[in-house]
């Protein structure tokens, strides 16, 4: 029968469900699809700086590297870095959420104290310090990402975990003999399901922004691997001369994000339909 | 009593008002303020009152579910050798462990814990009021009836989808429904479904907390008659907690009048409903509207409203409401009395030993 | 219907439509001046959402699809969004089942029972809240100029529904709507309220429409039971006549699976099977599948007819 996470769906956000649902598959076919080998250099003569045309889609680079293929490859990373940092993000903030909001008093002072500390850390900042002093690698910046953002998600899940500890099927779990285990695990947090969608989707898009800000310093993956953030900090300097090579990577992100965000405004909306019209 | 099931003894519950950051500490709330009472074998225990006199706490520390300060509440099984008590009653050691006057082991559910709780919980049950709350949204129908028999180990695979069938059936669902979700159900479903739930262990005593408040009129005639099928056919032991006077006499053999915290009448249904004694009993009674026309009964208008339970009145709680209070039932607080067997009443004008 | 004079408000044939099915079709009965007309029925009846459609208040996606509100001779439904206004408060008043569901929760009692006397009566504000403060005493608030100055928080629910009546009543309405009114409020305060609205109508003349599923509350204070089941009315009488002779076989059920305090002995006999959902609504007569009368002819919808003196009955199987 209907699960109750479709049955009490106003509506569900087709929409951003479609944008993202293109954008994994672009991730996932676009480099088989790419005409170009992205790290493949051409004639400095004859290649460089073409604009977008019919041989190079969107036009290539001072390096003569055709940016669509480029494109494709980075979009990729971007996204492939957003989601293991979203849901490692999501991971530790649904843990630690729910801990703090179904123990209560000392668990939930100390461990929301500990939140409160680290969102007074600017991510960015936080981010900079990790990749100076450590080895820049896939790896490290995942990692990074996602132990840096957990915070708003174990926020939100501790508000729900406190809403719903007293709700009468917990109380009747308890009479049936169930621990504080059990009800966590397949009582509350399944009921959480809504907040952690909502929450993982725009932890996405957040990762996949600060990944390009990270890249565009220069301080991301590192080259040649091609990410948008260092396709931007390429393309710089051709602003005026050669403006797709900022341009497309650019709109690629901003689509991105807003694709994500979208399914999440979205999501939100269909679980809390009260909230906001 | 004699063939007793669970015994409460000067059962107190207290809701400590914690200090805040700018807050100082305030009252106390003594939710249950000093509550014995006695449930017998297949018995029913109606506990009536009005909001906030207590009888949610009551009935919800009888089952841990609310931890009480001070009192005792027994348990007694039908037989010792029963594995939800076995463990406790072969322990002689055992805090929790009790022999009354009459020879036979009893548990003293308060002292009881860990594993051993778990195991006790088997025979004291609880429905609850609203049927649909007190479902997991998440869970079909199946998986909730199916759940605590995975935790306490009762039948596997086969057997225990058949156990689940069985259930169904008992409180009068198909069993094909096991599939469905709470929200596919009506509201009488729904409750069917956490009376199955509540029965699915076997228990001895189930503590009903008005089951039927949330339900359509002409659903709770089914839920009631259910229940009492049940009563019969699983030798259950009811405390029936309500404020809807007109069931408990249609189901109850016995009541008890619940006022501030404490038990102010406790009798026979028939003689409590025929023969009021204690005032509050009197107006609770008068000021229920019967559905007849023709008839314009006296009404023992109370005057104010049930008052806070951090700050209850000097002597009589009832004092400030009551319409025949003397003098003394401002400063004295009157003892239970005895005015014929069987029957209890706490208040000054009322006579006996 | 015997003539007693023109009514005052009169509902014909009212059809409410919510999210693409009838929840209310063809719900019909009227009241006199001064009259109380209980109208009762089980949830999901359509019985709250017929009383919103006499206030043009039934909340989207919700609308009325048909029929006559007929209020004081003028059909409410035809009328503009400013000539409602000027009659909710004023000549029409509601009150609901939450106790002090109508009162605003982060402004006092008081100056929200002055507002209807500036706002309907044109009072000056000071003026208003002198009224105010009479009215709350009046509807037995106690140490009401002091109360008038509290938030609703701080008042029990039974005042609060007693500051919700005085704010139905500060307009001078000439017709109460009361949404189960004593509902969620314990049974000894119940009494309380259900005798200040008997007070009160004896004191100012106005008709009520008291909406419950308590028969008991009906017997005590209606003139006229309106019963109404799956959106329809299926049944209007006198209340002694509905009493002693309940004609519709769900009234008659109603009677018969209800415990009766001066009768324990009473076998309580319940309707099978459960109230019908809107989308999923029998052909013909509503009650059928629940009904021990039900026969072919039940296919047909039943009209409400009268059966006797100023008694109707929406059934095929009744005999005159």
């Amino acid at each position: 029968m209907t699960s109750p996470l479709l049955a009490r769906r106003r509506r569900w956000p087709w929409g951003g469900t479609t944008a993202v649902g293109m954008l994994l598959a672009l991730a996932v076919l676009g480099p088989i699809l790419a005409p170009f080998d992205p790290l493949a250099t051409g004639d400095p003569l004859a290649d460089a700086l073409v604009s977008p045309g019919s041989r190079f889609l969107l036009g290539s680079d001072d390096l003569g590297r055709d940016l669509l293929s480029r494109l494709l490859h980075g979009v990729r990373l971007s996204l492939g870095i957003g989601l293991a940092a979203a849901a490692l993000s999501v991971g530790v903030g649904a843990i630690v959420g729910a801990l703090a909001g179904f123990r209560g008093r000392w668990t939930d002072a100390i461990l929301m104290r500990g939140v409160d500390f680290l969102l007074a850390f600017p991510r960015l900042v936080l981010l900079l310090g990790a990749v100076a002093f450590l080895d820049r690698s896939l790896p490290l910046i995942v990692a990074i990402l996602g132990l840096t953002g957990w915070m708003g998600t174990a926020r939100l899940v501790r508000a729900q975990v406190m809403s719903l500890r007293h709700r009468e099927f917990v109380d009747a779990g308890r009479a049936l003999g169930l621990g504080d285990a059990r009800l966590l695990l397949r009582h509350v947090l399944p009921n959480c399901a809504g907040v952690l969608l909502v929450s993982a989707t725009l932890s996405v898009g957040s990762s996949m922004l600060l990944e390009a800000s990270l890249s565009f310093l220069g301080l991301g993956v590192p080259a040649p691997t091609p990410s948008i953030g260092s396709m931007l900090a390429e393309g710089r300097s051709f602003l005026a001369s050669a403006p797709w090579i900022s341009t497309f990577p650019g709109l690629m992100i901003a689509l991105a994000v807003m694709a994500f965000h979208g399914l999440g405004e979205g999501l939100r909306r269909s679980f809390d339909p009260g909230s906001s019209r | 009593m004699k063939d007793a099931r669970v015994l409460v003894s000067d059962l107190r519950v207290r809701y400590r008002a914690r200090a805040g950051w700018f807050r100082p500490a305030g009252k106390d709330v003594r939710a249950v303020d000093g509550v014995s009472l006695a449930v017998g074998k297949g018995e029913t225990l109606a506990l009536v009152g009005e909001s906030g006199c207590g009888k949610t706490t009551l009935g919800r520390a009888l089952v841990r579910l609310v931890e009480a300060d001070a009192g005792e509440i027994l348990f007694v099984p039908d037989d010792p050798a029963d594995p939800a008590v076995e463990r406790v009653l072969r322990d002689s050691r055992s805090p929790a462990r009790r022999i009354l006057p009459d020879g036979r082991a009893a548990v003293d559910v308060r002292r009881v814990r860990g594993a051993d709780l778990r195991r006790l919980r088997r025979r004291l049950q609880i429905v609850f009021q609203d049927p649909y709350g007190s479902l997991d949204p998440r869970m079909t129908a199946g998986a909730i009836l199916a759940e605590p028999l995975a935790v306490h180990r009762i039948a596997r695979g086969r057997a225990r989808g058949e156990e689940v069938d069985r259930l169904f059936e008992r409180v009068g669902l198909r069993a094909d429904v096991r599939q469905r979700y709470p929200h596919e159900f009506s509201g009488g479903e729904r409750q069917r479904i956490g009376i199955a739930r509540a029965l699915a262990l076997r228990p001895s005593f189930v503590v009903l907390d008005e089951p039927l408040s949330a339900l359509d009129v002409s659903v709770q005639a089914q839920i009631l008659a259910l229940l009492r099928d049940l009563q019969g056919s699983e030798r259950l032991s009811y405390l029936f907690i309500s404020h809807d006077l007109a069931v408990v006499r249609s189901l109850a053999q016995r009541a008890a009048v619940m006022y501030l915290g404490e038990i102010v009448e406790e009798g026979p249904v028939r003689r409590l409903f025929e023969e009021p004694l204690h005032p509050y009993t009197k107006a609770l009674l008068s000021a229920v509207p019967v559905p007849d026309p023709e008839t314009r009964r006296p009404v023992l208008l109370l005057s104010g409203e049930p008052p806070s339970a951090a700050s209850p009145p000097p002597g009589c709680r009832f004092h400030p409401r009551c319409p025949v209070a003397e003098a003394r039932c401002r400063t004295e607080v009157p003892a239970p009395r005895t005015p014929e067997a069987g029957r209890s009443v706490t208040c000054h004008l009322v006579e006996g030993e | 219907m015997t003539n007693r004079g023109e009514p005052l408000l009169r509902v014909e044939d009212l059809r409410i439509r919510f999210d693409g099915s009838d929840v209310v079709s063809g719900a019909s009965f009227e009241l006199g001046p001064g009259e109380v007309l209980g109208l009762v029925g089980e949830s999901g009846c359509g019985k709250s959402l017929t009383a919103l459609a006499i206030l043009q208040l039934v909340p989207p996606p919700g609308s009325v699809a048909g029929g006559k509100v007929i209020f004081s001779g003028v059909d409410l439904l035809a009328l503009p969004e400013r000539e409602m206004r000027r009659r909710r408060g004023a000549e029409i008043a509601m009150v609901f089942q939450e106790p002090g569901a109508s009162l605003n929760p982060v402004l006092s009692v008081g100056s929200q029972v002055a507002e209807v006397f500036t706002v309907h009566r044109g009072f000056s504000r000071r003026a208003a809240m002198r009224e105010a403060v009479a009215l709350l005493e009046r509807v037995g608030i106690p140490d009401a100029a002091a109360r008038a100055g509290d938030a609703p928080h701080r008042l029990s629910g039974g005042q609060r529904q007693r500051a919700a009546i005085a704010m139905a009543i500060a307009g001078r309405p000439r017709l109460l709507l009361a949404d189960e009114p004593t509902t969620a409020l314990d049974v000894t305060v119940q009494a309380q309220i259900l005798e200040l609205l008997r007070r009160l109508r004896e004191e100012t003349g106005m008709a009520v429409v008291l909406i419950t599923h308590n028969l008991g509350v009906v017997a005590e204070m209606a003139d006229r039971v309106a019963v109404m089941y799956a959106g329809k009315v299926v049944e209007n009488a006198a209340v002694r006549d509905l009493f002693r002779r309940p004609l519709h076989p769900y009234t008659q059920g109603l009677f018969a699976s209800l415990p009766d305090l001066r009768d324990p002995d009473k076998a309580l006999l319940p309707i099978p099977g459960v109230v019908p959902r809107p989308d999923a609504m029998p052909s013909g007569c509503r009650f059928r599948d629940r009904c021990p009368l039900a026969g072919e002819i039940c296919a047909e919808e039943p009209l409400l007819l009268a059966r006797g003196p100023g008694h109707a009955v929406a059934c095929h199987k009744v005999e005159s």
